[in-house]
């Protein structure tokens, strides 16, 4: 959104004029490409239901009706976006930096079990301390996860991209070991995790709504990190690296140091997505704690051009199509498969999009 | 809060009749049961199970229905049961044991919506929990096994309660007739792996089992085919569907269960004003939701007396009067 890295509007005028243009364009041109995607893909996906016998219309309706019915389909959005816009602002810096962390849906899985560890071992801890050891717990055992990845990198020169994916399946493997072994209910029949100590629970903004401050997180996280990647020196080094490791060797900037900030980083983001909905939401860890929130997390990245302002709005955009997936099935018995499809077609305008836009991302040669 | 409830409630309805195009509202409030499921509908499976008893319940019931597929996102689950109950869904299933949470949490805002909750033992307010007592058959299946065999071979999926309740019914069955009739259990660790159960079967069978039973949910045909192969003096039993075809010399009953019966018959109770008061486990008791026939056409069919006798267990069984596992 405002990646107006220009901008001095307290210019002589007649350049004023100029200056004032130029960053009210710069914005606009920002969102105009993800905006292009975006309606295009919708689009598509109305013609696709009208294709199949569905009055895109009406169904179109529903979904908004439905979605921003009242504050508790609101707050379910918002529900829905914390973990895609935590993970969406980790995966900006990791790719930034060029470092193709895949494995946000593992180093969520290894926050939420490591959470879920936490949150049932104490009692009396008292709320003020007990919310935060479990958010940084979340965060530790993510960018922990996230560091193996980058270690091997950095001392093997092993692919991020496949060590992330593997570990990946290995996070799935250990939680669902986790949940049938270590910490499973003992109470239970099926394998879940015991209820978390109450003071663990994440306080919640908006009762009755499920609503909780994770989503305040976020936002201050993805401000923070703009700021991190683009107005602080750290942040500049960060990207040199991602344009151009030589260029980043040749200026002094440390290589593998900024690739273990920035899969750190991501990998903490997700952790922390992932304590956030055993906190916050499910209060319990299961075998199968996220629905591709990780891998989803890539797509709000990408339509958010890596900035973690944009960030927020992709995954809020995700949060919606994922709510109105659910709904378009009770209210207009549509298939969950075509509402796959229509979410496909957005991550692929997307990224037919960014192609579009590759002159600009290149490094200048 | 009720005048914001109202307010949804009437946009709801509003949305829903764009797209339904129908006169259902002109009739009235109809009647509408939702399911929520944790995969997809379209597999043959646990998902399939759900999806045809609410299919069962439109055609019968004349219900409207809808359902959604959650694919196994507990998160997600809250906010499907209220997207239900708050557009006036009379009775919401949710297909698993995985859904008792939500539903308990969801539910005291809807005291008029029933949430039943399949595989679970629950009766609180609203939530009603239902169950098929496995055990049950399979004890039967215990008995003709300690009357007509030497040892038995248990083959199971997963070490998971429905499998292994099924099994202790078998055990006690077993027992009640010949305390010191051997019984030897394996698992092969997963439900889709056929030749995994087969090869389990053949091994229990070359160490003497005459009477194999496999219970692997996808994985169980392997079972039947082991015993296909090894003979007319193997026995097994047909459990959950007719797998007669694969071993017709071997198969000595079928035990079919149709779990849909029984919710179209609880959902029209409560269409009809009776709510269920407790837990429901459908058991022997239940004719139409567990069948237990036999095959006459296998090698060593079950001998008169024998039918006798087991039918004089299962009368017992659905009166209550024996016990067959642990609650």
């Amino acid at each position: 959104m405002a990646n107006s890295e220009s901008g001095q509007p307290l210019a002589v005028a007649p350049q004023a004029y100029g200056a004032l243009w130029r960053g009210l364009l710069r914005p606009l041109r920002t969102v105009a490409q993800p905006a292009a995607a975006v309606a295009l893909a919708l689009a598509c996906g109305a013609a696709l239901l009208a294709f199949n016998g569905y009055d895109a219309r009406a169904v179109i309706d529903v979904m908004v009706l439905g979605v921003f019915q009242d504050t508790r389909s609101i707050a379910e959005i918002l529900l829905k976006a914390t973990p895609l816009i935590l993970i969406g602002v980790g995966l900006c810096v990791a790719f930034r930096c060029s470092i193709w962390n895949i494995g946000a849906e593992g180093q969520f899985y290894a926050g939420a079990a490591a959470a879920t560890a936490i949150g049932v071992s104490f009692n009396g801890l008292g709320a003020w301390l007990y919310v935060p050891l479990v958010m940084l717990a979340g965060a530790l055992a993510g960018a922990a996860w996230a560091a193996i990845a980058g270690l091997l990198k950095i001392y093997f020169r092993a692919s991020e991209i496949v060590t992330t994916i593997m570990l990946n399946y290995i996070a799935l493997i250990m939680t669902s070991y986790l949940v049938t072994g270590p910490l499973r209910d003992a109470a239970a029949a099926y394998p879940q995790s015991a209820r978390l100590v109450q003071e663990a629970w994440m306080p919640r903004i908006l009762p009755p709504t499920r609503l909780h401050i994770g989503i305040l997180v976020a936002l201050v996280l993805a401000v923070v990190m703009y700021v991190f990647l683009f107005r602080s020196a750290r942040g500049y080094a960060l990207r040199v690296v991602g344009i151009s490791p030589d260029a980043a060797r040749y200026a002094g900037i440390s290589v593998p140091r900024n690739i273990m900030i920035s899969i750190c980083l991501s990998g903490s983001m997700a952790g922390l997505a992932g304590a956030f909905e055993i906190a916050g939401v499910t209060r319990r860890l299961f075998q199968s704690i996220s629905p591709g929130y990780g891998f989803e997390g890539i797509a709000v990245a990408l339509l958010a051009n890596n900035n973690p302002i944009g960030a927020i709005f992709s995954g809020l955009l995700f949060a919606v199509l994922r709510s109105g997936s659910e709904l378009m099935q009770i209210t207009a018995q549509i298939p969950q498969v075509l509402v796959l499809v229509i979410q496909g077609i957005v991550i692929l305008s997307v990224v037919g999009f960014a192609v579009l836009r590759i002159p600009s991302l290149r490094p200048s040669e | 809060m009720m005048i914001t409830r109202r307010g949804c409630l009437a946009s709801a309805v509003a949305a829903a009749a764009l797209i339904a195009a129908g006169s259902a509202l002109a009739e009235g409030a109809p009647f509408k049961m939702g399911l929520l499921v944790p995969g997809s509908v379209s597999e043959e499976g646990w998902n399939r199970i759900g999806f045809n008893a609410l299919k069962g319940v439109e055609a019968e019931l004349g219900a409207e229905v809808s359902y959604v597929e959650l694919q196994q996102n507990p998160a997600s689950f809250e906010k499907a049961f209220h997207d239900f109950a708050s557009q006036g869904y009379n009775v919401i299933l949710g297909h698993g044991f995985e859904f008792q949470d939500a539903a308990l949490a969801v539910a005291p805002e809807y005291p008029d919506t029933v949430f039943l909750i399949s595989s679970s033992y629950i009766s609180e307010g609203n939530v009603i929990g239902l169950n098929t007592d496995t055990s049950q058959p399979f004890y039967l299946m215990g008995v003709i096994a300690a009357k007509t065999g030497k040892k038995a071979g248990l083959v199971g999926g997963m070490e998971i309660p429905p499998i292994k309740e099924a099994f202790e019914g078998f055990t006690n069955g077993v027992r009640s007739v010949a305390p010191d009739f051997p019984i030897s259990e394996v698992y092969i660790g997963n439900f889709t792996d056929a030749t995994a159960t087969k090869e389990a079967s053949l091994s229990l069978i070359s160490q003497g089992a005459d009477f194999v039973l496999p219970n692997a949910s996808g994985a169980t045909v392997g079972g039947f085919q082991a015993a296909a192969e090894s003979g007319e003096n193997v026995k097994t039993f047909s459990i959950f569907s007719d797998f007669t075809s694969v071993a017709p010399k071997n198969i000595l009953g079928l035990y079919i269960a149709d779990y849909a019966r029984g919710v179209i018959r609880i959902v029209g109770d409560i269409k009809n004003g009776k709510k269920p008061t407790t837990n429901v486990e459908f058991g022997l008791k239940d004719a139409d939701v567990m069948q237990f026939t036999y095959n006459d056409q296998a090698a060593n069919p079950v001998t008169e007396n024998v039918r006798k006798y087991v039918d004089e267990v299962k009368a017992k069984i659905a009166a209550g009067e024996i016990k067959t596992r642990q609650k």
